[in-house]
């Protein structure tokens, strides 16, 4: 999409109203464009507004317990202010959350989780430019029964080589953890293991050198680094 | 302008500072003050009250870890909050494929609370203005867009529900958040003094 094109969905991208392949490129775009970026929160505080236009309704005495109860957990501890740079979620998702993943070659695995923001900023510019390349293809990944809901596309370059990843619709995998696969000569390699953000968004950009696309598959591990998988499908061609 | 924040107690911002710092109290006070208008959007959403209190539950606790990201000047807490809960119902419901067995076509209708229920004193206010400014769109408008909001459907979903065209759809989803976006900053100027 353009920049005016995607200047075009904001209001809808505030409604939460775009398919997920739309949002995914859209979350991408405002993170990189300030325009764009102000605009959307005009858009974000008008869906707000118009959450206040239902009718409230009183929640169960139990909710608020079950959230206390829930933050008094160890894993729900806060996370520290400086661990992450971008503010507020909501009005830049994919920032705090999409794990961007670079792989330098078969044998040696660079895996960054991008926590300054221009690096990141660098790294959605780089999908971008990838989604928009000469002859790469979007190939849509079909979910198996154990990933229903979940979608994805592989961008896949003239090569016939896997050059990057949007998936969505993916379910909280709580303690497990997503594998990306890919076969290499003739044996499963794994390519990395990722949670998506907490809309179940995942966004990675492989090295072109890495994996012939067709034998692509998602599973959920019950750990992580696991030589084959050991975890149903979730996700394939 | 902004979803308007409570002025009573301490305000908002104070609440989300104490809530970083890991105070589970001011996370209560601001679940007292907006989880009825929450619950209200993630009911409509959802069509389900179970799932609509799961989505409620996923915002909050989300709130809870991000507290310290919180940046006012991106703006209002009430606006954050309504967002997260929104964005979780619309996730739960595309990815529990629950609104097959909803009835979005009366979304806006729906779910009305038998009572009065305890929220903060300006969601009313609020509420009043909202309801004002959607009077005011078109018919064609404000349906395409209670389908997207309350309905929790993207615009292939709202264009295949009131079967018309998918940039049919687009534009008047987008039309009408630009005119309630101009009435509503119309309708508080008013009330400036």
């Amino acid at each position: 999409m353009t920049h005016s094109q995607m200047q075009e969905l904001l209001p809808l991208y505030a409604l939460d109203a775009l398919p997920d392949d739309e949002d995914v490129e859209l979350r991408i775009h405002v993170e990189t464009c300030q325009e764009c970026a102000q605009v959307l929160q005009n858009y974000l505080e008008t869906a707000g507004l118009l959450a206040t236009a239902a009718d409230p309704v009183t929640p169960s005495p139990a909710l608020k317990t079950r959230i206390l109860q829930e933050v008094r957990t160890p894993a729900m501890a806060p996370a520290a202010p400086e661990s992450r740079s971008n503010p507020f979620r909501r009005w830049f998702p994919a920032a705090a959350v999409a794990a961007f993943v670079a792989i330098a070659s078969f044998s040696a695995v660079l895996v960054r989780r991008i926590e300054d923001q221009n690096a990141r900023l660098g790294e959605s510019q780089r999908l971008l430019t990838l989604a928009s390349s000469p002859g790469v293809e979007v190939v849509p990944l079909k979910s198996t029964p154990e990933g229903r809901g979940a979608s994805g596309r592989v961008f896949v370059d003239p090569g016939r080589k896997v050059s990057g990843m949007v998936v969505s619709g993916l379910s909280d995998p709580e303690d497990k953890i997503y594998a990306l696969w890919v076969i290499e000569a003739g044996n499963p390699k794994l390519v990395e293991n990722f949670k998506p953000d907490d809309s179940g968004t995942a966004v990675m950009v492989l090295d072109s050198e890495v994996g012939d696309y067709r034998p692509v598959a998602v599973t959920l591990e019950d750990r992580p680094n696991t030589r084959a998988p050991e975890g149903p499908a979730v996700l394939s061609l | 302008m902004r979803v308007r924040t409570s002025r009573s107690e301490e305000d908002d911002e104070q609440l989300m500072l104490k809530v970083a710092r890991g105070d589970e109290s001011s996370l209560g006070k601001l679940y007292d003050r907006y989880a009825p208008t929450a619950l209200g959007v993630a009911v409509k959403v959802c069509g389900d009250r179970n799932l609509a209190e799961d989505a409620v539950q996923e915002a909050f606790l989300a709130l809870w870890r991000r507290a310290a990201t919180y940046d006012p000047s991106k703006g209002s807490v009430p606006g954050y909050i309504y967002g997260a809960v929104h964005h979780k119902a619309v996730d739960t419901v595309r990815r529990e494929e629950a609104k097959r067995k909803r009835e979005t076509v009366d979304a806006f209708e729906q779910f009305s609370p038998a009572g009065q229920v305890e929220e903060a004193a300006t969601a009313s206010i609020d509420r009043d203005r909202v309801r004002s400014a959607l009077e005011s769109l078109s018919d064609h408008q404000r349906r395409a867009l209670e389908l997207a909001y309350f309905g929790g459907l993207s615009y292939p979903e709202v264009a295949s529900t009131l079967k018309i065209p998918l940039g049919t759809a687009k534009t008047r989803i987008r039309d009408g958040m630009i005119r309630l976006r101009i009435l509503l900053t119309e309708l508080n100027n008013e009330e400036q003094p």
